[in-house]
C-alpha cells in the first residue's frame, strides 16, 4: 500500500522534505530495539508506503511537489538530494515563475485551473506507479496564497480524478498574531472548500509547535526548520507503520484507510488534532525513561483538558460525572473518536482502559466505536517508548471561533474584498464558506 | 452583519441537509455493495497498461516479485472473503434493525403460532424424505392423549442406540408401533451409516461427531455446545464469512439465532435457548436439520469450498431488489431512538470500508494483471495460455504441492460421502421424525392445538419472506406505471399529432406527409425503448476464471465456471463492463430521483417550521 504525498507551497514543501526525511533517518536508524525479523518488516512496510525503489540507489520519494516559485523547490530537491538517503524524483515537480501574492483567488482561481493538466499528469504518473493507492496525503498552509488557495484546487481536483480514494490534508494553521493581514480570510476560505472535498483535515498549529520548541526543545532562536522537523517527527509517529486492530499479524497495509474509519466517518466532523509524548531535545533521550502508565496517564490528562503539550497540562479537568448532563464541566475537552499510536518496549501489555471511558465521548458512540489503538515493539526516532494521541474531538473548537470571529469582522467592514472579487471570489462565495463553517462549529460545540 | 451569522447558526440548515444525506445514502446503500462487484471488473488500468509491462521483462528479480505477488494475491483474496463477510453482517444488521419488533414479539408466548412454522419446515423436510414416512405422519396425527409421555419399548441390541424405548398402550398406537418396527429393522445398519455420510459430507472444520447427533436426539446437554460451534460455521460460510475460533460463545449463540431467523426459521422454542450455549441441543438438531434441507446447505457448501486452481472473479448482473423503503419505521418507541448523528457515523464507516475495498479489488488486479501477462504461453492448455497465482505460487514454491493434493484428496472424499448421503438421506429423515415425534409429545402439544385453528403465516419481516413480496408488489406496480406511461405516451402523440394535422393541412401536402411520418418513427422509437425496458434481461451470476486474452480487443475473457447454480458462459470482460455500466447509470438515475424526492419533502417540513430559514442543499 503506498501513499502519495502532495506537497503545496513554500509550508507544504519545506514541511514534506522534513516528513520523508524524518521518515527516512527513523528506519535506517539501528535504535529499533526489537527483533531483526520486526525490524525488517518495519522497514520494507515503510518503504513501500512512502518511497519507490526504482534503479535507483537510493529510495525515491513517492511525491509531487508543488509551488509557484521556483526557490523552494530547488531548494527542497537539493537538501533531499545531499542526504544521500532517499531523494525526490527528477519529474515530479511543478513550478513557475510567479507566486501567488498571499491571496488565496489567485491561487485557487487564476494558477490552479490555469496549471491543473500538468499537475494532475504529476499526480496520475505517481499514483500509476503504486501497486495498491493508499490515498493522498497533501502538506499545505491554511493562511498563505499558492499553498492554500492552490492547495484547496488541487484537492478538489484530486477528488474528482480518484471518487474511491482517501484524501488527508495537511494544513499548517497560521501564528494568532498573524504573518499576513488577509490570512483569516484566507483560512476560512481554505477551511471550507476542504470540508468539501478532503476526506479528513490533520491540523498543525504554529503557536502550539513554537511553544513546545521553546519550552520542550528548549530552542532559543526557533526557525521555521525547528518548527517544520516537529511536525515532521508527529506525522512520523502517526505513518510509520503499525500493527493494527484488525490488520491480522503483519504491518497493517491500510493505514490511511484505518485511521480514516476509526476517526472521520461523520462527515460534519473532520478535524483531527494531533498529540504526542514525549518530545524533548535528543540530547537528554540518554538521560530520561518512561513508563507506560506514566505517559498514557499524561496523554489522556492532555487530551481531557486540551493540553498542547506535557508541560503545563491542568490536572483539575476531570471527565464529566457519568449520568449525562447537559451542562459538562468548564473546559472539559469532548471527543467523538480517539487513535492512540504506542511504539517502544513492552507495547503489549499496556493498559488503555482510561480512553475506554464512555464521559470522554460524545454520547451517541460508544467507546468501541469511538477508540482504537495502534502498536509496534519497534521504537520510534530514537525514543525507548512513545505515544502519539490522533483526535477527532473539541481541541480546535476556539482557534476555529477565533478565526471566523475575526474574519467575519473584516467582512462586515468589506475590507481586501476587491482583491478577492478581482479573481472571481464574490461576496456569496464568502458567505457560503462562513455558513460552511458555522456548521462545523455548532456541530462540534453541541457534542 | 453579525446577527445574519448568528441566524444562520441557529437555522441549523445543515443539520437538515445531513438528514436528507443520510435518508439519500440509506436508500442507496445496497445499490453500493452491488458497485463493489461491479468495480472489480472494472480492469481500465488493465486494458489499458500495456506500458507497464515494460518492468515485467525482467529478468530473474522480476521471478521473486511474483512469488511476493502470488503471496499477496492470496493475502487479498483472505481480505475479500473478509469483506464478504462484512457485507453478510451488514445484510443481517439490516434484517436486525427491521426486525427488532418482530423478533421480541417472537420471543414473547403471544407468537406460539410461529412454533409451527418450524415443524411445518421440517414436515416438508420429511415429505421430501420418504414416502412411506409420510403416511406415518398422517395417521399419528391424532394421538390418543391424556396419556404423559410414553415410554417405548426397547428395541434390538442393536440399534436401541438410534431406535425409541418403552412400553405403548393403545391399540391403534400399538399397530403402527409394529410398522414402524418393521421399518426399523430394515434401517437398521442404514442410519449410522446415513449420520457418518452426513457428517463426513460437512466441510472438514464443521465436522462434528456422529455421536453428537444421537446425543442431540435426547436432548443432553453436552451436545448443545458442539451444535452450536457447527451451525455458527456453516452459517458463517453460507454467509461468506470466516469463522474464528476466538469467538465468544455468546457472539456465536446470538449470530446463529440471527442467522438463522434471517433464513426464514421461525421458531420461539430456539430463539428462547440460553445465551450461554449449555441447552437445547435437541432443538438445535432440529434447527440444523431445516437448514440441512430448506437452502440446500450441503450443495452450497461444497460449491463454496471447492479448490480453485484458476484465478477467479464474480459476476452478478441479476438484479436484486431493493427493498422497498419502509415509511412506518419513524413510529418507533422512543427507547428505540438512535441518535442520527450515530446512523451517519455507521453509513460514513461503510462508505470508507467500501473505498478500501475497492483499492484491494485494484492491487488484486494490477497483480493479477502482471502475473498472467509475465506467465503467457507458459501453460499446457492452449485455452488458457498462461497460469493462475495457485499454478505460480506451485511452481516457485513447488512442496506446495503436497497441501494442493491434500486439499484435492479431502474435496473428493468430502464429495464421496455426499454421494453416499444421497442414497441414504431418507432413514435421515425418517428418523427426524421420530426425533419430531418425541419433541411433540413431551408437551408441546397442548400448545400447538390452538395453533391449528390459525392460518399459517410466515413472519412478515423476514428478508426472505419480504423479498418475495416485496418483488411482487414491484412487478404490479411497473405494470402499472408502464401502461400508464404508454397511455400517456399515446395520448400526448395523439395530441401533438391532431395539433400538427391542424396546423399543416393548410399547408402543402408533401410536406404534411413527411412531418406525419417523422412523429410516426419518433412515436416507434419511444416505444421501442419502452419493450426494450421490458424485456427480459440476460443475467449473469457466478465465478468467472479470469483468462488473458491478448489478442482479443476486449482483453479479459471470463471462462469456465464454477460455484454457482447457474453456470456463467466465456463472456468477454469488456461486455459485462458495458452491461455493468449502464446499470450503474440507470441506478445513478434512480438516485437522483429519490434525491430529489428527499429534497421536495425536506422543502415541505422546512416551510412548516416558522422563525426559520433554510438554504436547501
Amino acid at each position: 500500500m503506498s501513499i502519495v504525498t502532495v506537497q503545496l507551497g513554500q509550508c507544504g514543501n519545506q514541511i514534506g522534505q522534513e516528513v520523508f526525511s524524518a521518515l527516512c533517518s527513523d528506519i535506517r536508524g539501528t535504535h529499533g530495539l526489537c527483533s531483526k525479523k520486526e525490524n525488517g518488516s518495519y522497514q520494507d512496510s515503510c518503504k513501500e508506503r512512502f518511497f519507490c525503489e526504482e534503479e535507483s540507489a537510493v529510495p525515491v520519494a513517492r511525491a509531487v511537489l508543488v509551488d509557484m516559485e521556483p526557490k523552494v523547490i530547488s531548494q527542497t530537491l537539493s537538501m533531499a538530494a545531499r542526504s544521500g538517503h532517499w531523494k525526490y524524483s527528477s519529474h515530479s515537480h511543478f513550478c513557475q515563475k510567479q507566486g501567488s501574492g498571499n491571496n488565496w483567488a489567485n491561487g485557487y482561481s487564476v494558477h490552479g485551473p490555469r496549471h491543473k493538466e500538468a499537475i494532475m499528469n504529476l499526480v496520475q504518473k505517481e499514483a500509476e506507479k503504486c501497486d495498491r493507492l493508499g490515498g493522498f496525503f497533501t502538506i499545505m498552509s491554511m493562511a498563505g496564497g499558492t499553498g492554500s488557495g492552490l492547495g484547496a484546487f488541487v484537492t478538489q481536483c484530486l477528488r474528482d480524478a480518484f471518487p474511491t480514494s482517501f484524501i488527508l490534508n495537511h494544513v499548517v494553521w497560521p501564528y494568532g498574531t498573524g504573518e499576513v493581514i488577509v490570512q483569516n480570510y484566507n483560512s476560512v476560505l481554505t477551511l471550507s472548500h476542504l470540508y468539501h472535498s478532503s476526506d479528513a483535515l490533520l491540523v498543525h498549529e504554529n503557536d502550539v509547535i513554537h511553544k513546545i520548541c521553546a519550552q520542550l526543545m528548549n530552542i532559543k532562536q526557533i526557525s521555521f526548520r525547528d518548527v517544520n522537523q516537529v511536525i515532521a517527527h508527529q506525522l512520523g509517529s502517526v505513518f510509520q507503520p503499525t500493527h493494527t486492530a484488525g490488520g491480522g499479524s503483519g504491518y497493517s497495509r491500510n493505514p490511511l484507510g484505518e485511521l480514516m474509519e476509526s476517526l472521520v466517518p461523520h462527515p460534519e466532523f473532520r478535524m483531527l488534532g494531533l498529540r504526542n509524548i514525549p518530545q524533548m531535545p535528543e540530547s537528554s533521550l540518554p538521560y530520561s525513561t518512561f513508563s507506560w502508565p506514566g505517559l498514557i496517564k499524561h496523554l489522556r490528562q492532555m487530551l481531557i483538558a486540551n493540553a498542547q503539550m506535557e508541560e503545563g497540562i491542568d490536572w483539575q479537568v476531570r471527565p464529566p460525572s457519568s449520568i449525562p448532563s447537559t451542562n459538562k464541566p468548564l473546559h472539559f475537552n469532548t471527543s467523538i473518536a480517539n487513535l492512540v499510536i504506542l511504539r517502544g518496549k513492552d507495547v503489549h501489555g499496556v493498559d488503555l482502559g482510561s480512553f475506554q471511558d464512555p464521559s470522554l465521548y460524545t454520547s451517541w458512540l460508544n467507546p468501541q466505536d469511538a477508540f482504537n489503538a495502534w502498536k509496534t515493539p519497534r521504537a520510534f526516532n530514537k525514543y525507548e517508548k512513545s505515544a502519539a494521541l490522533v483526535s477527532n474531538s473539541q481541541f480546535l473548537l476556539k482557534p476555529l471561533d477565533s478565526i471566523v470571529g475575526k474574519a467575519w469582522n473584516m467582512f462586515a467592514s468589506k475590507a481586501y474584498l476587491h482583491q478577492y472579487a478581482k479573481f472571481g471570489i464574490q461576496e456569496e462565495d464568502f458567505l457560503d464558506c462562513f455558513t460552511t463553517l458555522e456548521q462545523v462549529i455548532s456541530s462540534y460545540t453541541n457534542l | 452583519m453579525r446577527a445574519g451569522r448568528d441566524h444562520r447558526r441557529s437555522g441549523r440548515c445543515g443539520d437538515m441537509q445531513g438528514h436528507a444525506e443520510t435518508s439519500r445514502a440509506m436508500q442507496g446503500h445496497a445499490g453500493r455493495c452491488r458497485e463493489v462487484q461491479e468495480h472489480a471488473w472494472r480492469c481500465r488500468d488493465i486494458q489499458g497498461g500495456a506500458g507497464r509491462c515494460r518492468e515485467m521483462q525482467g529478468g530473474a528479480g522480476t521471478c521473486r516479485m511474483m512469488q511476493g505477488h502470488a503471496g499477496r494475491c492470496r493475502d487479498m483474496q483472505d481480505d475479500e472473503g473478509t469483506c464478504r463477510m462484512m457485507q453478510g453482517h451488514a445484510g443481517i444488521c439490516r434484517a436486525m434493525q427491521g426486525g427488532t419488533g418482530t423478533c421480541r414479539m417472537m420471543q414473547g408466548v403471544a407468537g406460539t403460532c410461529r412454533m409451527m412454522q418450524g415443524h411445518a419446515g421440517i414436515c416438508r423436510a420429511m415429505q421430501g424424505g420418504a414416502g412411506t414416512c409420510r403416511q406415518g405422519w398422517l395417521t399419528r396425527s391424532a394421538p390418543p392423549r391424556g396419556q404423559g409421555a410414553l415410554p417405548r419399548a426397547a428395541g434390538p441390541e442393536g440399534r436401541s442406540r438410534w431406535g425409541r424405548s418403552g412400553a405403548m398402550r393403545g391399540q391403534h398406537r400399538e399397530q403402527h408401533r409394529e410398522q414402524r418396527r418393521e421399518q426399523h429393522r430394515e434401517r437398521g445398519p442404514a442410519l449410522p451409516a446415513a449420520v457418518g455420510a452426513l457428517c463426513r459430507a460437512l466441510p472438514p472444520r464443521a465436522r462434528p461427531a456422529p455421536d453428537t447427533l444421537r446425543r442431540a436426539r435426547f436432548d443432553r446437554p453436552q451436545a448443545s455446545l458442539d451444535f452450536w460451534k457447527l451451525l455458527y460455521v456453516l452459517l458463517k460460510q453460507i454467509h461468506g464469512g470466516r469463522w474464528t475460533e476466538s469467538d465468544a460463545i455468546g457472539a456465536q449463540v446470538s449470530f446463529v439465532k440471527w442467522a438463522l431467523w434471517y433464513h426464514g426459521y421461525g421458531r420461539p422454542q430456539l430463539q428462547r435457548l440460553p445465551a450461554d450455549g449449555s441447552a437445547g441441543s435437541r432443538e438445535l438438531l432440529l434447527a440444523f436439520s431445516w437448514l440441512l434441507h430448506s437452502p440446500g446447505l450441503l450443495e452450497q457448501l461444497l460449491a463454496r469450498n471447492r479448490v480453485q486452481p484458476g484465478d477467479q472473479t464474480s459476476v452478478c448482473t441479476c438484479e436484486d431488489e431493493l427493498p422497498s423503503s419502509q415509511e412506518g419505521t419513524s413510529e418507533a418507541g422512543p427507547e428505540e431512538r438512535v441518535d442520527v448523528r450515530y446512523l451517519q457515523w455507521l453509513n460514513g464507516r461503510l462508505r470508507l470500508q467500501w473505498c478500501s475495498l475497492h483499492a484491494q479489488h485494484q492491487e488484486q488486479c494490477k497483480l493479477w494483471y502482471k502475473i498472467h501477462l509475465f506467465t503467457s504461453g507458459s501453460h499446457m492448455d492452449q485455452n488458457l495460455g498462461h497460469f493462475s497465482v495457485t499454478e505460480t505460487d506451485l511452481i516457485s514454491q513447488p512442496e506446495n504441492y503436497k497441501q494442493l493434493l491434500q486439499l484435492l484428496d479431502s474435496e473428493t472424499k468430502q464429495l464421496e460421502a455426499f454421494l453416499e448421503w444421497k442414497q441414504l438421506e431418507p432413514v435421515y429423515w425418517q428418523w427426524m421424525e421420530t426425533v419430531l415425534d418425541n419433541m411433540a409429545e413431551e408437551g408441546n402439544m397442548c400448545e400447538s392445538q390452538d395453533v391449528h385453528v390459525e392460518k399459517r403465516r410466515l413472519p412478515e419481516a423476514t428478508p426472505w419472506a419480504a423479498k418475495l413480496t416485496g418483488q411482487m408488489d414491484r412487478l404490479s406496480r411497473d405494470l402499472l406505471s408502464l401502461q400508464e406511461h404508454l397511455h400517456q405516451l399515446v395520448a400526448q402523440r395523439k395530441a401533438a399529432w391532431w395539433e400538427k394535422v391542424a396546423t399543416r393541412e393548410e399547408l402543402q401536402k408533401e410536406r404534411f406527409s413527411a412531418t406525419a411520418r417523422k412523429i410516426q418513427e419518433s412515436t416507434e422509437l419511444k416505444l421501442r425503448g419502452l419493450t426494450s425496458l421490458c424485456a427480459p434481461k440476460k443475467k449473469m451470476h457466478g465465478l468467472c476464471r479470469l483468462v488473458l486474452r491478448s489478442k482479443h480487443p476486449a482483453g479479459r475473457m471470463g471462462f469456465g465456471q464454477c460455484g454457482s447454480k447457474e453456470a456463467v458462459a466465456a463472456v468477454s470482460a469488456a461486455e459485462v463492463i458495458t452491461e455493468l455500466q449502464v446499470r450503474e447509470a440507470s441506478l445513478q438515475r434512480e438516485l437522483q430521483q429519490l434525491r430529489q424526492q428527499c429534497r421536495h419533502r425536506l422543502d415541505g417540513i422546512a416551510e412548516s417550521l416558522e422563525g426559520v430559514i433554510c438554504i436547501s442543499p
